[in-house]
């Protein structure tokens, strides 16, 4: 090829310009037409990905219920012995109250005699003084 | 699955489907690389006169190793813009110096081996 002096190359080097520009277009279009949906795939990966994760979760979820649950029932019954207890203390608790109730009454009425009797010796003592008569006591 | 082994296995995948894209940017390192250490290729050989009257020689194997280099990036990190932008890239060398020395005097057949890695590139683009 002979000097075609356009814009100051030969021919051999136009040709090679050429062939560049042309092989990036080509190589273009064939990447156009290639173009996977990657996005699709993608999203099909990570929704398995996610899907695993949340079936482990859910697995695991299930188990630490089941295990609660269990736990529950347990405390449940605790709590209801624990409740029957408290009502026979508190039954307990309510004779003994009565029983001081009525010790105190007692008390009360220990208290009432003895004054009483104190009261009627006073008397006693009184009428003997007066008669002149010693009390059998002082005879002894 | 957890997430480290997650992301080795997409890793390896990935590795695994662009394989010929692989070989191609080693091929174009490798050159690249060969080209810099060797620069009496260039003046040496006839076949490079028309590509060093339009290029720089010291561009040639510039881009080969820019190239390889940036595919390798956009296979290993999952940049497909990258990967197309650099596969095209190298695609466009490896035919114009096919067409080079097809061109170029004396004859000789490196066009032919050029050709055909011309043929892998656009190979490349279209599997991977």
């Amino acid at each position: 090829m002979g000097r075609l002096a356009m814009f100051g190359l030969t021919g051999e080097q136009i040709v090679l310009v050429v062939s560049a520009i042309l092989s990036m277009f080509s190589a273009i279009a064939v990447a156009r037409i290639r173009q996977r949906p990657e996005s699709e795939k993608s999203k099909v990966d990570k929704f398995s990905f996610f899907y695993d994760q949340y079936k482990i979760l859910y697995e695991e979820a299930i188990s630490r219920v089941e295990t609660l649950q269990l736990e529950n029932q347990e405390l449940s019954a605790e709590i209801k012995k624990l409740e029957e207890q408290i009502d026979k203390l508190e039954e307990i608790i309510k004779v003994k109250n009565e029983k001081e109730l009525y010790s105190s009454l007692k008390e009360k009425e220990i208290n009432k005699l003895q004054e009483d009797l104190l009261y009627w010796k006073q008397e006693a003592l009184t009428g003997y003084v007066l008669l002149g008569i010693e009390p059998e006591e002082e005879r002894k | 699955m957890d997430k480290k082994n997650y992301k080795q296995k997409v890793f390896r995948e990935r590795v695994v489907n662009n394989a010929a894209t692989m070989r191609l940017a080693a091929l174009s390192l490798i050159y690249g690389i060969w080209l810099q250490l060797n620069p009496s290729i260039l003046t040496r050989y006839s076949i490079y006169e028309l590509l060093e009257s339009i290029l720089n020689p010291n561009l040639i194997s510039y881009t080969h190793v820019i190239s390889a280099i940036g595919l390798l990036i956009g296979v290993l990190f999952g940049k497909r813009e990258v990967k197309n932008f650099f596969s095209i890239a190298i695609t466009v060398l490896w035919t114009t110096m096919g067409i080079s020395s097809f061109i170029s005097p004396p004859p000789n057949a490196i066009w032919i081996f050029c050709g055909f890695i011309s043929i892998l590139c656009y190979e490349a683009i279209w599997v991977d």
